[in-house]
């Protein structure tokens, strides 16, 4: 007992705060209070939701322990649901990185008026996701939509766009690229502006040819916003949710499903609030894993 | 003026008229290759980029334009022909839209939202980022990288015990139900764009008003805020933009009262209620849903633009 009097004693001074100590705690009280509560809390209480099988309604009692996981194994639709956001993901690295940059090359050439076309291909950005979606749904609309209107004009037959299982996904995914590839670009533009003139010049002077400037200097220079435009994809895709929601609402038959839809499905037309959150929180470990790699890639990076 | 008109001119002489009257020996000892080289260069390649830049800017750009003009054409005129301009240009459906007290009052919630969520959303994450910024004590970094790791969370695997939570607080179907948690999900990148930004202010200016004896929160509020600015303007662009577009939490929790609708919700449902029917009436909603956010992008384009990508290209 002496012992541990002692050391409180010792510890004494030490608990002492200094002036600029007391103020981070007053400072960063606030966002730890908000973000605590609004966003580590409710992901705790995700993972104890998902032992139960809940409707949300009543209370929390039908403990079940791990069953919803492995009903989660077997569920075709949340696989198919997971396959779709990896297509995204595929999708959008192979549409959002070649199209940005190419087009970010294309306006950073001196190119008169190059402030105008970036302007207007950012413009989608600031639109919300659901007048995009709206907009697309009158463009796809089957009878007199834009999209068979032009079919036609082709001479080509008439397609049901979002309503055909095998071409709702691509319709969506086209509006996706068209939404947010003026956000790649402009980050391109800011990237391909960043690198030296000297680089170019010497490799003029070297008799390198346009293509292998680009080749062997643009590129380069140019890897490590590629990584943090492929890392905002793979976030971005599991985020995405508005657009399939107001293009598709996940169908025809699961057709364009993501694992968000999936889930708020699952929670909030099926009622089965427990299973949902086991979707949830199983989202929740592929973004943590996702974003744990990330960080400790970046914190290699600048560690050497 | 005159006179370069008068040099220009008699350079044009020199180069075209000159070697005309000896055009095979000019032809002889031209630079063929630098000649090609340059035609290539000058005009060639900006025959090529013009086209593609156009063709975007089409793809881009034209279903906004449809959107607008597709809103003064009579439903019968729309599906005969959905390429077609309108024959006639009437305001009715917009002067309706203004006297519509549901659809007003889409607007002032969204405004609301906005408006109370951003400035708190900017002080709250401020005070944070100056603490990390400038403070070093233990588990500071440890702290900084949940916030950062919560860039990562998609907002749907907290939805369901949100909902849960909400409903505890009575605060479900009210415009707190929005506030509170886009102020929550937004925190972490706000505070990362502007601990960035107050890492790079020179300690000096803090050593200075230290030996004066200022505290670190007068240092805050006299020093390090105003010199913010820019990152400060950066963070209520972001945040103002998402704010009024955001639309998963208004369709949880708002869900089931109108009275409460912000406008991607509310557009959402007078869309549906007449689209099948009234397609002019339909487009000018939408058009007028997308006004306010499109001219305050078009008159602040740099600022916006940079708000939006702000988070990306620091990372």
């Amino acid at each position: 007992m002496a012992t541990i009097s002692q050391v409180l004693k010792n510890r004494k001074p030490t608990i002492r705060l200094s002036e600029p100590q007391k103020t981070a705690i007053v400072f960063l009280a606030p966002a730890i209070l908000i973000f605590s509560i609004f966003v580590l809390w409710p992901i705790v209480k995700s993972v104890r939701y998902s032992l139960y099988d809940w409707n949300g309604v009543g209370p929390l009692s039908d403990y079940i322990g791990l069953s919803n996981y492995q009903e989660l194994l077997h569920d075709k639709i949340f696989w198919k649901a997971l396959k779709n956001n990896g297509i995204v993901v595929i999708w959008s690295l192979g549409t959002q990185i070649p199209l940005g940059i190419g087009l970010a090359l294309l306006l950073t050439r001196g190119l008169k008026g190059s402030s105008f076309f970036r302007t207007l291909y950012f413009a989608p950005m600031v639109l919300s996701e659901v007048i995009v979606g709206v907009i697309w749904r009158w463009i796809y609309q089957p009878f007199f939509g834009m999209a068979n209107a032009a079919l036609v004009e082709l001479g080509l037959d008439k397609q049901g766009w979002l309503g055909d299982e095998k071409l709702v996904l691509m319709c969506i995914l086209v509006v996706a690229t068209w939404r947010y590839l003026g956000f790649y670009i402009v980050i391109f533009i800011a990237a391909i502006q960043g690198i030296p003139d000297e680089y170019y010049e010497a490799a003029s002077i070297d008799g390198a040819n346009a293509f292998q400037r680009h080749r062997y200097i643009t590129i380069p220079q140019l890897i490590p916003t590629i990584r943090v435009s492929s890392v905002l994809i793979i976030v971005g895709a599991l985020k995405s949710f508005d657009l399939v929601w107001v293009l598709s609402q996940g169908g025809p038959s699961h057709a364009s499903e993501l694992v968000a839809t999936y889930m708020f499905k699952e929670a909030f037309s099926s009622n089965n609030w427990g299973y949902g959150s086991t979707v949830a929180f199983a989202l929740f470990l592929i973004a943590f894993v996702i974003a744990i790699t990330f960080i400790f890639f970046t914190r290699q990076k600048k560690d050497t | 003026m005159s006179l370069t008109k008068q040099q220009s001119a008699n350079t044009l002489t020199k180069k075209l008229l000159l070697p005309l009257s000896n055009l095979g020996e000019l032809l002889r000892h031209m630079h063929w290759k630098r000649f090609f080289r340059r035609l290539f260069k000058n005009t060639l390649m900006s025959l090529w980029m013009y086209p593609i830049a156009m063709f975007f800017a089409v793809i881009f750009g034209y279903p906004l334009v449809w959107m607008v003009y597709s809103s003064f054409k009579p439903t019968r005129e729309l599906v005969k022909n959905v390429w077609a301009l309108p024959t006639g240009v009437s305001f009715d459906n917009y002067r309706e839209l203004i006297h519509n007290d549901t659809f007003l009052n889409y607007y002032q919630n969204n405004l609301i939202v906005v408006l109370v969520s951003v400035p708190l959303l900017t002080i709250i994450a401020a005070m944070a980022a100056f603490v990390f910024a400038r403070i070093k004590f233990k588990g500071s970094n440890l702290l900084f990288y949940m916030f950062l790791a919560g860039t990562m969370i998609p907002v749907h695997v907290t939805l369901i015990p949100l909902y849960t939570m909400l409903r505890d607080l009575h605060w479900l179907n009210t415009l707190t139900a929005l506030i509170v948690p886009f102020i929550s999900f937004n925190l972490p990148v706000s505070i990362f764009i502007l601990r960035d930004f107050f890492t790079k202010i020179p300690s000096e200016l803090e050593d200075a008003a230290r030996v004066d004896g200022c505290s670190s929160a007068r240092i805050f509020w006299s020093i390090m805020l105003p010199l913010a600015r820019p990152a400060i303007a950066t963070v209520v662009i972001l945040s103002a933009v998402s704010a009024w577009n955001e639309y998963l939490f208004a369709l949880t929790f708002i869900g089931a009262n109108n009275d409460a609708y912000t406008l991607p919700l509310g557009t959402l449902s007078m869309v549906s209620a007449l689209g099948i029917t009234h397609f002019d009436r339909m487009f000018s909603v939408l058009t007028m849903a997308t006004l306010p956010i499109l001219a305050f992008y078009f008159l602040a384009q740099r600022e916006i633009i940079k708000g939006i990508t702000a988070g990306a290209v620091k990372g």
